[in-house]
């Protein structure tokens, strides 16, 4: 079931939520087990909307991660690494065995094949975070309804966010005693809107026209500099809406019910390098590769008594490496992880030159902006790898978005013989008369441009929100009305998001 | 300021903006109602046939429906395939009914697929491809096709039901305030349509210039030929772009592919055992010259050259009979001209008497060659007036 559909806010989920507040109400001993029932029904319903074929997958993976629970607190890291290898496996079938059998069999590589079961990574991950953690502290241990409850939780089952065990225990027992009941659904209603309306707003307008460039660039090379940064940015800011989209809403519904899911993003396109951004874009998944992929490997190295930097530099290219592998099997995803992994040992070095040198004059606010123009367009330049089908339409992108011979000017632009005449020597300049055509697309991406610029993040917003339920005495008039505009521009894009449901898109990390 | 007033105030806020903007969703989509843009392919098919309306919508654009549709009922003798340059053919041209099939028909790869699932719902007797030169050029075919192409059928296939309020999407209810601002509607528009003003024909601009597709696919466009849409006056818009290579008139590199998948089309209508016209379109006399000047006419005759071995093809684009007055712009022919063309392919080939209207005598044309339109057989013929301002005597 899609949170951008109808009969996920009109039906579903108010349901859930009366359903929920029935069982509030009434005190009774098994209230707290009945609702992870709740949760478990409604989880699995949601899951098998989409294909109920899934569903044996998907419980066949808890039960076997369950099974091993009882071995792994008695530190039995034999099954640790089994299961490890059992969740690895069944990502590995589904994403890349096909891929596999046609490089073996020198076959052309046939993707897709085998249809991936929806949000299998993240719940994939998400179990095997939670037993290596298990591992290290027994306590954490579940039973069998609640791994379930924990693992099936529908707001983040399918795209994240990648949970711990700590984030949904205990908080959700609090949560049930939390008294702020209206206030849960106010701000857990206002994070899900401004979530959708990210998407239904945004994203799928966006996509419509990225699609369309994407799809020039998969039958010819005939994209200019212009268009084919024009399609790059389009694709990073329809990804950002999209999937930051998604994660507010995951992060709004727990809300209604009093949970905390962590935020996924926290202004990415905003940060100054290239670090900055991987601790600010799909946080949870940074958070799980530093964890148990990036950290691992130095504590390896140091065990050995290795060179440290040696150690850094080999972890950064594992971890990256193995980000942009997991998000699809072909090479423009093998060369995606390798880019930021470069970019990153670049950024570190950086870093530790200015820092060593003590150039201060480098550190000044001022270069912050060359800093972020630096950071924006290479990640920019490196989602054409993520987002393009294969590699030959990856090239052909990036190739032309730094063909400065393809350089071209809108024609009426240059309109005036003199200026044509004098731009002669100039060999590069050519004139588009297609140029500038897309208007519509400019101006979305453009308003997007200003929105991630100058305006809060969703998880300020909430902050915000969240704050101005404890105003006593209200002495911050400026507050007062930013909060009055926010809510008179809320309800804009409540309706405007409810109208585009007939519209319906997946999301882009359903893929994944 | 007290909490509770604050509260007030912020729910009061909130209320205020859900109701604004539910009211102006609300009317906008009564506007939209009120002009039939609500209405399913079925029905403006159906209510074409029986009020004999005209249709131009810029909400409701699936196109292939549409044609599919109404060609399945009409089951036509006649199918005509181009772009908007054939769209000047009305049904009384012809002895048998007619379908023009245009609009979402942007390169050769779509006038194939779109005639071969036309011709497996019913066959007609005589097909007529209305060729244009862009369709020839590759770097139109690389770009431009494909992205008119992508964006015509990404879209999903329209409702069998009339759409309500909550079936319209945001993008489209929030259409008419953007009219509204571009200055494409009118203020007094907008108004009179909602205080209930009788609209006829399906779709905003239909009923706003009176112009549109009739049932057959010929565009009654009294916008145009009553001198309200201002476009091409004494031709200097198609000359502008000819002189600067824009648009249609871009840098021209003759795509060897085109011609392949015409000959495939070709092959197609000659297998189904059906007549087909190839017609490269006309282009006004100042206009020619303009090519002529520009060095572009080179690209014209490179085609005709390459063209030359098809049946049945007819190079339209200049002859000495033809009249600025007779277009509505630089490069699109009006009925009269399109009917004269008719009449003169005929005398060549005799096969396509049998499918020309008897009924236009040739004293009618001495008596209409100045103008766009029919006089006194076409309804719009009393609204068309110099609207090119080149002094033609209408």
């Amino acid at each position: 079931m899609l949170f951008n559909s109808h009969l996920f806010i009109f039906v579903f989920l108010p349901l859930f939520y009366l359903l929920y507040l029935v069982i509030r109400i009434f005190d009774f001993k098994f209230k707290q087990n009945l609702f992870l029932g709740l949760i478990i029904l409604f989880s699995l319903f949601f899951y098998a909307y989409w294909d109920y074929n899934y569903l044996f997958i998907i419980i066949a993976s808890v039960i076997i991660n369950f099974i091993s629970i009882r071995y792994i607190i008695k530190k039995n890291i034999f099954i640790l690494t089994l299961v490890i290898f059992f969740n690895i496996g069944l990502l590995f079938y589904y994403k890349y065995f096909d891929v596999l059998i046609g490089f073996v069999t020198n076959n052309d590589v046939n993707f897709n094949q085998i249809i991936i079961p929806l949000g299998i990574s993240f719940f994939t991950f998400q179990q095997i975070g939670y037993l290596i953690e298990l591992y290290y502290d027994k306590k954490k241990k579940l039973n069998f309804l609640k791994y379930f409850a924990f693992v099936i939780f529908f707001p983040q089952l399918i795209a994240g966010p990648i949970l711990k065990s700590q984030e949904f225990f205990p908080k959700f027992y609090d949560s049930f005693k939390d008294k702020k009941l209206l206030r849960n659904l106010l701000i857990g209603l206002i994070i899900f809107f401004i979530g959708l309306s990210k998407k239904v707003l945004i994203a799928d307008n966006l996509s419509v026209y990225v699609n369309n460039y994407y799809n020039i660039a998969a039958i010819s090379e005939n994209l200019n500099l212009y268009e084919s940064w024009l399609a790059s940015i389009g694709y990073l800011f329809q990804l950002y809406f999209d999937f930051s989209g998604y994660s507010d809403m995951a992060v709004g519904i727990a809300k209604i019910f009093g949970l905390n899911l962590p935020w996924n993003f926290n202004s990415p396109l905003k940060k100054i390098s290239i670090q900055h951004f991987w601790n600010c874009w799909h946080i949870t998944l940074t958070r799980f590769t530093t964890s148990y992929i990036f950290t691992p490997i130095i504590i390896l190295f140091n065990k050995y008594n290795l060179n440290f930097r040696i150690s850094i530099l080999f972890a950064v290219i594992v971890t990256f490496t193995l980000i942009g592998v997991w998000h699809g099997a072909g090479i423009n995803f093998l060369i995606f992880g390798i880019l930021h992994a470069t970019a990153y040992l670049v950024n570190k070095s950086y870093s530790f030159i200015v820092s060593e040198l003590k150039l201060k004059f480098l550190q000044a606010k001022i270069f912050n902006y060359l800093y972020w123009l630096i950071t924006f367009l290479f990640v920019c330049f490196s989602f054409v790898f993520f987002r393009s089908e294969n590699l030959q339409v990856a090239k052909n992108i990036a190739f032309n978005m730094l063909n400065f011979k393809s350089l071209t000017f809108p024609a009426f632009f240059f309109n005036n013989k003199y200026i044509l005449e004098f731009l002669g020597f100039f060999n590069a300049i050519k004139i588009e008369t297609y140029i500038f055509q897309n208007h519509n697309f400019i101006s979305i991406i453009f308003i997007s441009f200003l929105i991630i610029i100058l305006f809060p993040n969703t998880k300020r917003i909430a902050e915000f929100i969240d704050k101005c339920f404890y105003i006593e005495k209200p002495k911050e008039i400026i507050k007062i009305l930013i909060l009055y505009i926010f809510l008179f521009f809320l309800s804009f894009l409540i309706i405007a998001s409810i109208l585009s449901l007939n519209n319906e898109v997946v999301f882009l990390y359903y893929q994944f | 300021m007290k909490f509770k007033k604050m509260k007030f105030y912020g729910l009061f806020f909130f209320l205020f903006g859900f109701i604004l903007w539910g009211f102006l969703s609300y009317i906008s989509y009564i506007f939209l109602k009120i002009n039939n843009e609500h209405l399913s392919i079925n029905n403006i098919v159906k209510e074409q046939i029986q009020n004999r309306n005209l249709y131009s919508s810029s909400i409701n654009v699936d196109y292939k429906n549409y044609i599919e549709t109404k060609y399945e009922i009409i089951k036509p003798g006649i199918l005509i395939i181009g772009s908007s340059r054939i769209q000047y053919y009305p049904e009384y041209l012809f002895n048998k009914k007619l379908v023009i099939a245009q609009q979402p028909f942007y390169s050769f790869e779509m006038f194939y697929s779109s005639l071969e699932s036309l011709i497996k719902i019913h066959k007609p007797d005589l097909v007529i491809l209305g060729l244009d030169w862009w369709l020839f050029n590759e770097n139109y075919n690389k770009k431009q096709s494909k992205i008119y192409l992508n964006t015509l059928f990404d879209k999903k296939k329209t409702l069998e039901k009339n759409k309500n309020f909550l079936q319209f999407t945001f993008n489209e209810l929030v259409k008419p305030y953007l009219w509204l601002l571009e200055r494409k509607i009118s203020p007094k528009f907008f108004w009179e349509s909602l205080n209930g003003k009788k609209l006829n024909n399906i779709g905003v601009m239909a009923n706003l210039n009176q112009s549109g597709y009739n049932i057959e696919g010929y565009y009654s466009d009294s916008y145009t030929i009553n001198g309200r849409k201002k476009f091409d006056i004494e031709f200097k818009d198609t000359i502008s772009q000819i002189q600067n290579k824009q648009k249609d008139f871009s840098e021209f590199v003759f795509d060897q592919n085109s011609l392949e998948i015409l000959r495939k089309i070709n092959n197609l209508v000659r297998l189904n055992k059906i007549e087909i016209l190839n017609i490269l379109s006309p282009i006004s006399p100042t206009v020619y010259k303009e090519l002529r000047k520009s060095d572009y006419l080179k690209n014209f005759e490179k085609i005709s050259s390459e063209l030359k071995n098809f049946d049945n093809f007819y190079d339209l684009t200049q002859k000495s009979y033809f009249n600025d007055c007779q277009f509505l712009d630089g490069t699109h022919p009006g009925e009269v001209l399109n009917f004269i063309n008719l009449k003169e392919i005929s005398k060549i080939n005799t096969r396509i008497e049998k499918f020309i209207t008897k009924k236009i005598h040739n004293d009618t044309i001495k008596n209409n060659l100045e103008r766009v339109v029919f006089k006194d057989i076409n309804l719009i013929s009393k609204k068309e007036n110099d609207f090119l301002k080149i002094g033609c005597k209408k």
